[in-house]
Formats: structure tokens, sequence, C-alpha cells
């Protein structure tokens, strides 16, 4: 079907359309896609698998993605980009499953090649995949023997099992979407991005006043040689409303709000979008003036939100799986399994297969991971015991199957990641009872206040076993809690700090009312959409780092017009 | 099995975008009062400019800004004589540099940086903002980098003469506004040529047999508006497009190297797209036979000292060396300038060449130039006519600008500097021509006085080239990756030049077809590219 151009007759506005002529991706169309590629990956295999050094495992995974990024400053679009990409990755193994061209070092990309979607072109793509195939075994094989003199002249690794694991194919295919089926409607998503930009940018505490759009409609398919074929969609709609003050001491202060869902329409209301922003911008104002505080160790309630966050840092990073195979990774918890790690009344949970939590869209929800493998629930932690590890194909002594983890960004490679991460506890409290108890604790440390943290921008952890295993998360929105009853006060300045160990002993009370955190994860096989759902939790000590001055500038000498 | 009912498209399409170019001279004396993006541009300098001061630091007494929207764009792209993608993208994307001086005509510091601006043409406080944010800290790096050279320069030993030179030229200010006519484009030869070259080199590929791993055509147009306003007052205002036709072809050679053949060809009117590239069928044919003599090409390796002819896009690129050559550099604290600005009047190059740069509405109109040329500089500077960088291999000018050096006080337009081909023509020229016949007797002749079994012609580009045997006078085609050292040094060793010209796919670089050097040394570089092996057979279609 041919899109019709819109004839535009004058020009009073600058922003027109862009009118990518894409061929329609019908369900026909498609599985020829997915005949041509599959029929090219085995007439390679069938040649390859017989040579002196066999291949005894190929994938390619493709990723057709179409993405509108709109991006509004002070009330005005500044960007507005669409682009249409194809990007082909081969994933080769050559040799046998104990000891394999890609033995676990933490180099996880892929051979790949990006270009402009368009339409399917049988000979291009034939002869693209037969080429890229012969320059990854070419590789693949030098890279084999260099694998086995390194086994033959380094100390013997710890971790005996398999290279790769043996697993069932997987048979899975999604129809196409429809071509717009996020539902972006330009000059409304233009109107929308606009409207809240200038909500912001209409306060003169705020420096920076900043909307950004971005939609995604992707379709991914994981083709390989044991005969799985795993084709599904992966649309994409993410609002990221962001504001920036500034305090008298040239201290910058940020706050944002991430909004995500799979359309248009699973974003909040226009009026809702409005009202938090308009709390942002308030909240942009207070910050600019509120209390600097110092360094502190001492009780902190983590808000339900945060407590997501926190445990996605310290103690999600050290369930993945695969790092644990190398002697480069700390591996925290490898040798802990069905020992006591965290209190007994909490289980954590990952689970890919739930698409929303009371109302609200959760993304780290898939139905087949991007190993091909259908994605399963974990259930890691069990009253405080540790029972399992995120795996995907990479398997580690003890966990020798993909339990649906392996996640990654195109040609980033994939490899053990967090999905939607559930934490439960069989003792919740009360609002009002978590309160008193934050209290009690702040008074038994013989202080007049404790902080309560309500917001973070997000977080980092170190896992390799060369530097610190220390996690670090940046509060945006800190509240001193006083135990005299005066009024809660917003501050600023800190960061919070800790190893993971330590944190794990004191968690000493959650909330009964769990809220969800949707974000992008970024390691080494790129970013991937997650969640958090978590209780709010009172921790018995928290450590805060000062800011410092990485975090200030000179105020600006103009004003903004 | 694999049916081809859906098409991309229909086979004519009528493509029209609004807005563009012609560039018409509009009687408009006055700045642009009207024009949205000029006010804001205009308020905002202004105000900081006579605002700006912090503590101590020296205040800007200059700033500038360069907004350039791109208007239109329109691909088309086939692969393997089947059309693949096809975009039309009105959406206007809207860019600054922004550059701020600080301190005084005489002593200044300059900074600029990329702003990314919203495309409004109603919301003067939007662009404003956007400008206000990159502005204060713009400011106080260069007023930092001020006060760092200040410190310098008292380190520097300068005569009385250089001490008296401005660092930046103070002109008086100009309007130059072109206006854009809204015009409706027909993209649809464009796609009718592409896709026909590319269903023609498809079918004499397979007919030749010659393994073609890729093949594509590339059809680009995009047209542009350039604004422009500095404190001093000066505004200038054009519209500019270019479309560009690209054909690739690649596959490899028998031990597994790449070849690759393309041809590109660039214009500024669509009629340009009609008038050149009419037979298709010869095209194609150029093309496979390039491509089959570089798979026939030998592998070169060695070094060679002796005469070389040196033709096509080498001596283009060498063109180019020469005029980056030739740009007045003040001196810095780890530069003394540059060289050539101290040898006005003396000979740099060979006897034999002259060099001459063309500007302005005499550069737009020659025949040949396929090139929106730009009419006034980055600095708001319009250029003369004409000016003569070299006669007879004597350096007469440089091109210069608004930054003074000694002997080079005044700007001849050709803001900013180094490759900086927008708003001119290069021609040159040699005294001694002669035919091609005549250069190769010559080129073997000298080979064979200096004791060589062959001699070098560096063709087209920097892989692909030719040796001539002395003694049979035969051509034969090689592949070796090389570097032409000492360029400036080698053009002082010119004999002769052809006495047919060429020039630039765009017209604005133009040359003889080829320039014998009397002797030059040439290195090569291994290639380390891993080879193409064919493990399994190539699929067959």
């Amino acid at each position: 079907m041919y899109k019709k151009f819109p004839l535009l007759l004058g020009s009073m506005f600058l922003f027109f359309t862009s009118v990518l002529y894409a061929y329609e991706n019908t369900e026909k169309e498609d599985k020829r896609f997915v005949h041509i590629i599959q029929q090219e990956l085995m007439r390679n295999y069938e040649v390859l698998k017989k040579r002196d050094i066999p291949v005894y495992y190929m994938a390619l995974k493709v990723e057709r993605t179409s993405q509108n990024v709109i991006t509004s400053l002070y009330g005005n679009v500044l960007d507005n980009s669409l682009g249409s990409l194809i990007d082909f990755s081969v994933l080769m193994r050559v040799g046998d499953r104990t000891l394999d061209n890609r033995h676990y070092t933490g180099n996880l990309s892929l051979p790949s090649f990006v270009d402009r979607m368009g339409k399917i072109n049988e000979e291009a793509i034939k002869l693209f995949v037969w080429r890229e195939i012969q320059q990854t075994y070419s590789e693949a094989i030098d890279k084999l023997k260099y694998n086995k003199a390194q086994q033959a002249t380094q100390a013997k690794e710890e971790d005996k099992s398999p290279d790769f694991s043996v697993e069932k194919p997987s048979h899975y295919y999604e129809k196409p979407l429809d071509e717009n089926y996020i539902g972006l409607e330009q000059s409304h998503a233009i109107a929308m991005v606009d409207t809240l930009s200038k909500i912001l940018s209409d306060n003169k505490d705020v420096l920076i006043a900043q909307v950004n759009l971005s939609t995604s409609q992707e379709r991914t398919y994981y083709i390989d040689t044991d005969g799985g074929v795993v084709v599904q969609n992966k649309p994409i709609v993410r609002l990221f409303i962001n504001g920036s003050s500034m305090a008298t001491d040239g201290m910058m202060l940020e706050d944002y709000k991430t909004y995500m869902g799979e359309k248009m329409s699973e974003l909040p209301s226009i009026e809702q979008l409005k009202k938090d922003t308009r709390d942002m911008s308030r909240r942009l104002t207070n910050l600019a003036k509120a209390e600097k505080i110092d360094t502190y160790n001492g009780p902190v309630l983590l808000s339900a939100e945060v407590s997501g966050v926190f445990f996605h840092e310290f103690l999600g990073h050290r369930l993945e799986g695969a790092r644990m195979k190398s002697g480069e990774d700390a591996q925290t918890l490898k040798k802990k399994v069905n020992e006591k790690v965290l209190p007994e009344r909490i289980s954590v949970i990952f689970d890919p297969t739930i698409d929303n939590y009371k109302g609200v869209s959760l993304h780290g929800n898939y139905q087949y991971d991007d190993e091909g493998m259908k994605g399963q629930r974990v259930v890691a932690i069990e009253n405080g015991i540790l029972k399992n590890f995120l795996m995907n194909r990479v398997p580690i002594d003890g966990f020798l199957h993909s339990n649906g983890h392996g996640r990654g960004e195109g040609s980033r490679g994939s490899e053990s990641r967090q999905s939607n991460l559930i934490v439960e506890s069989t003792n919740p409290l009360s609002e009002s009872q978590l309160k008193a108890r934050f209290i009690e604790e702040i008074k038994k440390k013989h202080l007049d206040y404790g902080y309560r943290i309500d917001k973070v921008s997000g977080g980092l952890t170190m896992t390799s076993a060369s530097s610190a295993n220390v996690f670090y998360l940046d509060p945006l929105v800190v509240y001193k809690v006083y135990v005299d009853g005066r009024p809660d006060e917003l501050v600023r300045g800190i960061k919070i700090v800790g190893t993971p160990l330590v944190a794990f002993a004191q968690i000493i009370a959650e909330g009964d009312t769990h809220q969800t955190f949707n974000g992008m994860c970024g390691a080494a096989s790129g970013s991937v959409p997650v969640s958090a759902i978590a209780p709010a939790m009172l921790i018995k000590e928290l450590e805060f780092q000062k800011t410092g001055d990485s975090n200030r500038s000179a105020l600006p000498i103009l004003q903004r017009p | 099995m694999y049916h081809q009912k859906h098409f991309l498209f229909p086979r004519w399409t009528m493509l029209l975008c609004l807005f563009f170019p012609f560039q018409l001279l509009l009687a408009q004396k006055d700045f642009p009062k009207n024009d949205i993006v000029f006010k804001a541009i205009k308020t905002e300098l202004d105000r900081s400019v006579n605002k700006l001061q912090k503590d101590s630091l020296p205040k800007p007494y200059f700033m500038s800004i360069k907004v350039t929207d791109q208007l239109c764009q329109f691909s088309y792209e086939t692969k393997f004589g089947e059309p693949s993608f096809k975009e039309l993208d009105t959406i206007v994307k809207r860019n600054g540099k922004l550059t701020i001086k600080v301190g005084n005509y005489h002593r200044s510091q300059s900074e600029n940086t990329g702003i990314l601006l919203p495309a409004t043409n109603t919301d003067e406080k939007a662009i404003r903002s956007m400008i206000w944010l990159v502005t204060n800290g713009l400011y106080e790096y260069t007023a930092t980098s001020y006060v760092r050279k200040m410190a310098d320069l008292k380190q520097e030993n300068l005569s009385e003469e250089e001490k008296a030179i401005d660092d930046f030229e103070k002109r008086k200010p100009v309007i130059l506004l072109r206006s854009s006519a809204q015009k409706q484009y027909n993209f649809d030869y464009a796609q009718k040529i592409s896709l026909e070259i590319g269903q023609k080199l498809h079918k004499k590929a397979k007919k030749e047999n010659l393994l073609l791993e890729n093949l594509h055509t590339n059809y680009g147009f995009t047209s542009f508006l350039e604004r422009y306003y500095n404190t001093e007052g000066t505004v200038y205002q054009y519209p500019y497009q270019s479309m560009t036709l690209f054909i690739h072809m690649a596959g490899i050679d028998s031990i597994g190297k790449d070849i690759v053949v393309e041809k590109r060809w660039q214009f500024n009117r669509l009629s340009q797209l009609q008038e050149e590239i009419t037979n298709t069928d010869s095209i194609a044919d150029e093309l496979i036979q390039l491509y089959k003599t570089k798979y026939a090409a030998e592998s070169y390796t060695k070094s060679y000292m002796g005469p070389i002819l040196i033709t096509g896009q080498y001596l283009e690129n060498i063109i180019s060396f020469v005029t980056n050559n030739l740009y007045t550099e003040p001196k810095t604290s780890n530069k003394d300038g540059n060289p050539y600005q101290k040898l006005n009047g003396v000979r740099i190059i060979s006897p034999q060449l002259s060099l001459l740069a063309i500007y302005g509405d005499k550069a737009q109109e020659t025949e040949g130039v396929k090139k929106d040329i730009a009419p006034i500089d980055e600095e708001g500077v319009i250029p003369p006519d004409s000016i003569v960088l070299v006669k007879n291999g004597v350096l007469k000018n440089m091109f210069t600008t608004r930054q003074k050096v000694l002997h080079y006080p005044t700007s001849n337009g050709n803001a900013p500097r180094y490759n900086n081909h927008k708003n001119r023509l290069l021609i040159l020229t040699g005294s001694k021509k002669q035919s091609y016949s005549s250069l190769i007797q010559q080129l073997i002749d000298e080979a064979k006085a200096q004791g060589l079994s062959y001699a070098l012609i560096l063709d087209s580009d920097d892989k692909y080239h030719y040796k001539v045997d002395v003694q049979t006078g035969k051509l034969i085609p090689i592949k070796a990756k090389t570097n032409l050292s000492n360029v400036m040094q080698i053009l002082r060793r010119v004999i002769a030049v052809e006495d047919k010209n060429d020039q630039s796919i765009e017209g604005t670089i133009r040359f003889p077809k080829s320039i014998l050097l009397e002797d030059a040394q040439i290195t090569t570089h291994k290639d380390t590219q891993r080879l193409k092996k064919n493990f399994v057979p190539r699929p067959e279609i």
C-alpha cells in the first residue's frame, strides 16, 4: 500500500511531515523475510558444521525499528527526527560446548550490519547474510584458537560449566503490528511536549525545561540453527519530562518524570501530565531554596519507588548469572545458594511474563528473551534464602539452563539481565506504623532527625573483582524528618553509597503499598527496559556522601529571556 | 516461491517540496525586523554583548550567530536494480553556530559552539532561551581563555610591527538578503534515472558474471536557508540546495580483497540531472568496465622514486591540499602562523602553474558550476570577484579572514579557514600544455633516463593506479594504497600539463587533466583488511 503524500499548500508552519514510503509489512511479506534468512542461515550451517573446525550453533538476530524522537525546550520543539533501521547480527559458536569461540569474557558484541529499512530485496539479504557468515566464521576460528591458547597458559578457571547451554528450540510468531500501532499523531504529540515544556519554562527558577517523547516500533527476529524461530513486536513509548534549577550557591538541581507505555493511549491524560509538570516546577523552585546537607550515617526511609531502584542496583545486578562465570566478577552471591541473604520476611522474584501491576505497564515484560528463550518467572530469593539466579544460555556451575533472562540491545550481544523485579514482604507495615518505626530508629541513634528519600534519578553498581563493590544512588527529592514532629524539610546535596552485603542486613521494615519504577538499565549488553515493584523500606543505616563541587557552577550572569 | 507483488511505490510519483530555492535578490536593505528568527538572534546577541561581564574578566565586544535551516530532504535508493527506500522529509531542522569574542579588536579571544535551535518562526522567546542557555558558559570559557592568552603573550618575543597588529579586523556592517522562492520540485526524473542505472548495472553485471555483493544507487536532495547576524550589525541570508546521485558497486577479487567502484554526480538544479545523465547504457558500461579493470589489477606494494603522471581525483585532492596551505593563520603560543604568509612574492611551486580563485556571481555563473556559491563568508565579508593566489609558481596572495596577520591585514572573505569550498571556484592552470600522448612519451623517456623499467600514473583515487611499461608503453592497472609525500615540494617539479581540462564533480575545482612530475617519491601502505574467504558457495539467486 502506498501512502499518499499530503499536498502542502503554504508554509505558515515550519513543522511539516516526514513521509517514509515504507512497504507495507504484511504477514505474508514478513514470513517471506523470515523464510529468506532462515533458508540462507541453514544453507551455510549445513556446510560449516562439517568443516574441520565445526560451527555447532548459529543464530541471526534482526531488529527492524521505526523511531520518532520529539524534543521540546522552553515550549518549542527543538528536534523532531524520524528513522527506520534494520540491524542484522550474527551469533556463531565454533568448536564445542565445553570451549568455544565465545567463551565468556564479558565481551559480548556480535558482528552486525545496519541499513535503512526499506523494501525486502532477496538478493541483497541473502548476499549480505552469506558474506557476514563467511567473515564471522573466519574470525571465529581464530578466536577459538586464541581461547584454547589462553586456557593452556592461564590458571584453570573455577567454573567448570559449558560455554553454551542445550535448550529446546522455541517457535513463536507474532503478527506484524499496524504501521502506527503506537498511535502517534505528530501534531498532537508536538502540542503535548510544547505544552509541558512551557509549563516548566514559565517558571523563572527553571533553567532547563525539556520534554522528550520517543516512540519506537521494533520487530525482532531470532532464528537459529536448532530450528528456533522467535518473531515478536516491541513497541515502546517513553515520555521524559526534565527540569533543572540552581541554588544560590550554584548547585544544579534536577527533577524528572518518565512515563512509559506500549501506545500513546497508555500515557496519562494531558491534565494529569500538566499537573505532574506543575508539581515538578514547584519542587524545582523549592529545591533551589532547600537546605544543603552534609554527610550522614543513620536511619533512612526509602519510598516504594526508590526501594525498587535500590533493590535493582544493590541486589539485582548480583543475581545476573552470566557475569559470575568469569573470575573478573566479584561473584558476591555465587557461593551463597540456599543461604540466608535477606531478612526471612523478604522474597525477590523476577517475572518477565506479567505486563502490568495495578494498572501500570511493566517494561521488563517480554514473551521471549533476546536469545529466543521463553521468559520465565524466577524466584531468586525465597523468604530471605537465595534460590536461583537470572540465567541466559551461558551456564554457571549448578545452573545449566536458561530461564529466559538473556537480554541485550542488537549487536551489543546478550547476557543475563533483569526483567520485572518484584519485592515481597510477609510482614508489611502500614504507612503510619512504618513512620513510627522510623522515628523510633532515629531516636535509638540519639539523632534529632533522619532522612526520607522520595525520588532518585537512578543508580550505579560495580560488580568487578578489581574494584570496590559499591553501589550509588543519586537522590533527587530528599526530606529531613524530625523526631519532634516538625514538618518535613526538603534538602539537597547528597549521594547514597553502600556495599551490598552490609546493605542486605540493614533492611528492617517494609511498607504495605507497592509502587512501580519503570526505566532503562544499561550494562555491557546495552540498554534494556526494566521494572521494579517494591514497597517503601526502612533502612537501619545508610551512608550519605556530599555531591561536592562537580554539581556546581556559577550562576548565569543574565536572566533567562 | 518469492513473489514480487509488493512494489514499494508506484512507478511515477509526483513529489513536491515546497519552499525552495532559486535565489532571489530582494531589494531589502534594512534589518528584516518582521523575521522572528532575525529578531530573536539580534535581541539576544545585543543583550549579551552589552551585559555579559563577570567580575574583572573582560567583556565580549563581538558576537555572531549563523543559523542554518535544513528545509527539505528527499532520498531515493535502489538495491540490485529494485527500489528499496524513499523518503521525503520536510521537518525543518535548525542548527546554529554561536561565536563570542572577548577583549577588544586589538587583543581578542574567540570561541564558538554549535547549538540546536527550535525551528519556530513565531516564538521569539524559545529561540532566545536556547541561545541564552549556551551563551553564559561560552562567555566564561572565552574570557578565561583570554586571560590565559594574555599571559602567554607576555612570553612571546613580538616585534613592534607584530605588536601593532590588531587580532580582529573591524568592518562596516553589511546587509545582504536573498530569500527563497517557493518552488515545487518533481523528483520523478531522479527516481527514474536512478532505477534505470541500477537495473542496467544489475543486468550487465549478471551477464558479465561479475559476482557483485553490493549494488546500490542513492539519490539525495537537500535544501537549506542560512541566516547570520553579528553585533556590528551585519545581517545576511541566502538559500542553497544540493543534490547527489551516487552509485556503488562492490565485490571481491580472486584473493578476497574488496573491489569498489563508485560514481557520484553533484548538482544544484534538477534540470542539470536531465541535461547530463541521459545515456544510462554508457554509464553502466563505463562502470562495468571499471569494475573489470579493478578486478584484473595487479597488487603493487613497492616504493617508487621517479617520474609520475597525476590525473583525475588524485590531482583534485592535491589542489585541495595546496589550497589548505594558503590560508593565513595568526601566530599563537604554539605555532608561528602559516610559513607561507612570509613567502609573498616567492616561487612556491613550479613556474608552470598558476592558481586563481573566483567568487560570487562570477563564480556562480561560470558554465559547469553545479553548486550554490555562498555570496558572503562566515564573518560577514563579501569576497572580491577573484583572487590570484599563485602566478607562474609565485605566491601572490593568500586566503584571508578577519583574523589579521602581518602583511595580510584585510579579509578577502574566506572564513572559516581550511576546507572551505563553499564560496569559490578554484582554477589551476599550466603554461606548458601538451597532449596526453606526448606526456606519456615524456613520462616513459624520463623513467628510462632514470633507469626504471616502468613509470607510475596516479589515477582516480588512492587505491587504483597504472604503471607504464617503458619498453612497450602498455598501461597495466595496479592496486596500491599510496601516499605522495611532500606535496608542496613535488609541485615544484612539474614539467608539463595536459592540454585538456578536468573538473571536480560540482565544477568548482578546475585543473588540467593530468600533470607530469619530473620525479616524486611514492610510498605504499600494507592493506590490513581481513581477506574475504568463501567457506560456503555464494547463494544462487
